[in-house]
């Protein structure tokens, strides 16, 4: 294994302590370690859309000798005015370019497929789940007529609790009601959802820094329980070192 | 002239992309293809915009050795290597060996993956002070969390009577309710998206080119 990797690997879970120190308290080796991130990705991201976008669709093609890039590249020189406070109205012809292109694209886009698509795939055929699962079937986690009636009658009064142009009278009521509880078991689902993918995150770091995700004879080429444990005497050591020297600042101030 | 070009520009635009959608031939496709081209290639060159403004508004407080200098300096290092590595890379940037990519497998995932796990204590903590079963509409919301959440884990199924039934019900959950609201959703906002994309091609939503647009 060459020795990049060992020191990488013990880097990567010193960094990861270094986050994980701000559930102590917001310090300055959490906020070095975050303004680290924020370079990192900021960098990462103008790299990719370097090669996935600009060099692909603008350089690679000049160089086969097409022309219509040209116009690209115009426009990005007009969005670049945006530096100067003179010419900086230039750059409102490539954001007005871009901003009508998508708008174009998510009008017609849209409409065909989170209008039409979720509409039609919302009626279910009622004879053909009654004839497969019957009313209920455990075996097939609740399929069945009932579960295929209750996500048209659940999505329908969720669309009316949204519809504002009737008062929500008597029986419109009745059914924005039953809307606002589908909604919340889908919310409550969401974030039971969301919750667990950041604890098996939080897991799958915790396993790194125990070795758990790496072969046996790799990790012991790494030693990463040796790494977290060092990484923990380090930090734990410069956070009692910052604590100390702001309980002498405050008592230097009172 | 500065306020009628990019209107006129954001009209004919936009009735180009969104003709494509009435005119299906090939020809008309090649140009709305080349159209999203320029597209992307504006929104890359937003990054270098960004990247400009961030460097202008960052580089004179560390000259200036103004309040937390030394945290923006290392952010501008960072910065830097990681873009001088990507570019020294070139296309192998990603290849075994590259610096660009033991930036990316060694900072950039794991301090991504970081970062996202430590809302989980968050979410837990304002999930355990906010999550009361006070009403009807609270119990259902805490109830279904809970069931999805327990119903995840190996735990859930060691549960005398109900542990067969909670991934079920948890699969029910997620296929019925779930979806039934999710789409209601996905429909509200593709009408949005709709009328607001019908808004900024006919010019009547003018955000987008500035506060004297």
């Amino acid at each position: 294994m060459p020795t990049t990797e060992i020191v990488g690997a013990w880097i990567s879970i010193f960094l990861t302590l270094c986050i994980f120190s701000y559930l102590y308290d917001d310090n300055p080796i959490y906020k070095l370690v975050e303004h680290l991130f924020l370079g990192v990705s900021i960098g990462y991201s103008v790299v990719e859309a370097y090669f996935g976008a600009f060099k692909p669709n603008v350089i690679n093609k000049l160089a086969d000798g097409q022309l219509t890039p040209l116009v690209a590249l115009v426009l990005v020189l007009m969005l670049f005015s945006k530096v100067i406070p003179r010419f900086s109205y230039l750059a409102r012809i490539p954001i007005a370019f871009i901003v009508a292109a998508f708008a174009g694209v998510k009008l017609t886009g849209e409409a065909n497929s989170n209008l039409m698509t979720q509409v039609a795939q919302s009626m279910p055929n009622l004879a053909a789940v009654y004839a497969e699962h019957g009313l209920w079937s455990w075996d097939a986690d609740g399929a069945g007529l009932f579960s295929s009636l209750f996500l048209v009658a659940g999505l329908s009064a969720c669309l009316l609790h949204f519809y504002f142009s009737a008062p929500h009278q008597r029986g419109m009521k009745v059914v924005s009601r039953f809307g606002v509880l589908v909604l919340m078991l889908s919310f409550g689902a969401s974030f039971g959802y969301t919750v667990m993918g950041r604890i098996s995150l939080c897991i799958g770091r915790v396993q790194e820094m125990l070795g758990l995700n790496r072969p046996i004879d790799e990790a012991e080429i790494i030693q990463p329980q040796l790494a977290t444990l060092v990484s923990l005497v380090v930090i734990v050591g410069s956070l009692v070192v910052w604590r100390v020297q702001q309980s002498r600042q405050r008592g230097a101030e009172g | 002239m500065r306020r009628t070009a990019p209107l006129v520009v954001t009209f004919v635009v936009g009735v180009i992309m969104v003709g494509e959608y009435f005119i299906p031939h090939y020809r008309y496709r090649m140009i709305t293809a080349e159209l999203i081209e320029w597209g992307l290639v504006l929104a890359a060159a937003a990054f270098v915009l960004g990247l400009i403004n961030l460097v202008q508004v960052n580089l004179p407080k560390v000259i200036r050795r103004e309040q937390d200098w030394a945290y923006k300096l290392v952010m501008l290092i960072a910065l830097v290597c990681t873009i001088t590595a990507g570019a020294l890379g070139g296309k192998d940037r990603l290849g075994d060996g590259q610096i660009y990519k033991w930036i990316f497998d060694f900072l950039f995932t794991p301090l991504n993956a970081t970062m996202f796990s430590l809302l989980a204590f968050y979410i837990a903590s304002a999930a355990f002070r906010a999550f009361r079963a006070r009403n009807v509409d609270a119990a259902l919301l805490l109830g279904a969390a809970v069931v999805v959440m327990i119903a995840r884990v190996p735990i859930g199924e060691s549960i005398p009577v109900i542990g067969d039934y909670l991934p079920k019900i948890m699969n029910w959950i997620m296929d019925v309710p779930n979806i039934a609201a999710r789409r209601a959703i996905f429909i509200g906002a593709a009408l949005g998206a709709v009328a607001t994309g019908l808004r900024v091609i006919l010019g009547i939503e003018r955000s987008h080119l500035g506060s004297d647009g």
